[in-house]
């Protein structure tokens, strides 16, 4: 077990955030004025009484925009060792390993784009 | 020094069972997910606490920033209605399921590992983010590349089978 004072650093802010975040909490707990009643859980307390469930449903598609995020996510995790390293390293061979690696990227974008993934209906030509 | 990461590591494990408590016993498939990524959180500090801390970081670029959004997509996709099925309590024999079998697979997994096992004596060694550059740019460098070409593949891939398709109407 490796324990720096790197940790202490990160437990100390992850604290400080817990307070931050907890504080008003509790203190809108012991201050506000308290009251109970069946209208107030409605999702807006004035206004048209809401009709029918508030879990709509959304369209499949925007999964997919969550889906392309994590695979760009992915990528981010080896190119930024990558990109450290750079500036380390000699000849021209890694710049074009990392062209490379990017080209192919690219390419999922152009074909996203000719596709029709980002475009508006979200419907992709078949 | 050892003594406080002792401790810190049992707050970690603290947050790691409290997520997952958190995860399987809430009413609400929301509050379900915000356990899972307490979980997630703590499994990132373990990652630090074990010489790891870019595999640390990208825990929580990945699995609490992406897959995190991903499975808060698919609550929101599916029909689960607080009134559905799986809300009704319990009965008695599934409680006796739930605790019992993975109860007993825990209990004597950690008795022959503590038993048998012999403790380690290695101490774990920071590899810089740099060097890890250095292997993909180096020695890994096909596996490198194919990484994109999976990820494009399974990009493509997901957008093929699921995305809506543009239907031609006929008029």
């Amino acid at each position: 077990m490796i324990f720096s004072w790197l940790h202490v650093a990160i437990i100390l802010f992850l604290g400080a955030g817990v307070l931050f975040a907890g504080v008003p909490l509790l203190a809108s707990l012991l201050l506000a004025p308290k009251c109970k009643d069946e209208e107030l859980l409605l999702p807006y307390e004035c206004g048209l009484r809401p009709y029918g469930t508030s879990w709509v449903r959304f369209g499949i598609n925007y999964y997919f925009y969550a889906l392309l995020f994590l695979a760009f996510d992915v990528d981010v995790l080896y190119l930024y060792p990558v990109a450290v390293y750079y500036p380390f390293s000699e000849g021209f061979l890694p710049l074009i390993e990392i062209f490379l690696f990017v080209f192919i990227l690219g390419l999922a974008v152009i074909y996203f784009f000719k596709k029709g993934v980002f475009s508006w209906p979200r419907r992709i030509k078949v | 020094m050892d003594k406080i990461g002792l401790g810190v590591f049992l707050a970690h494990v603290l947050i790691i069972v409290a997520g997952g408590l958190v995860t399987v016993f809430a009413r609400s498939l929301v509050r379900a997910l915000t356990g899972l990524i307490a979980t997630l959180f703590g499994v990132a500090g373990l990652y630090f606490l074990m010489a790891a801390p870019f595999i640390g970081v990208m825990q929580v670029l990945i699995y609490v920033g992406a897959v995190s959004i991903l499975i808060f997509f698919a609550i929101a996709f599916t029909k689960s209605s607080h009134l559905g099925e799986e809300a009704r309590p319990r009965k008695q024999s599934q409680w006796f399921f739930l605790l019992s079998v993975p109860g007993l697979v825990i209990f004597s997994l950690g008795y022959l590992l503590i038993k048998f096992i012999p403790q380690g004596f290695l101490q774990p060694q920071e590899t810089q983010v740099k060097d890890l550059g250095g292997f993909f740019l180096g020695p890994y460098m096909l596996p490198f590349e194919l990484i994109s070409l999976v990820l494009l593949v399974a990009m493509m891939g997901a957008v093929i089978l699921g995305f809506e398709k543009k239907i031609k109407r006929e008029d």
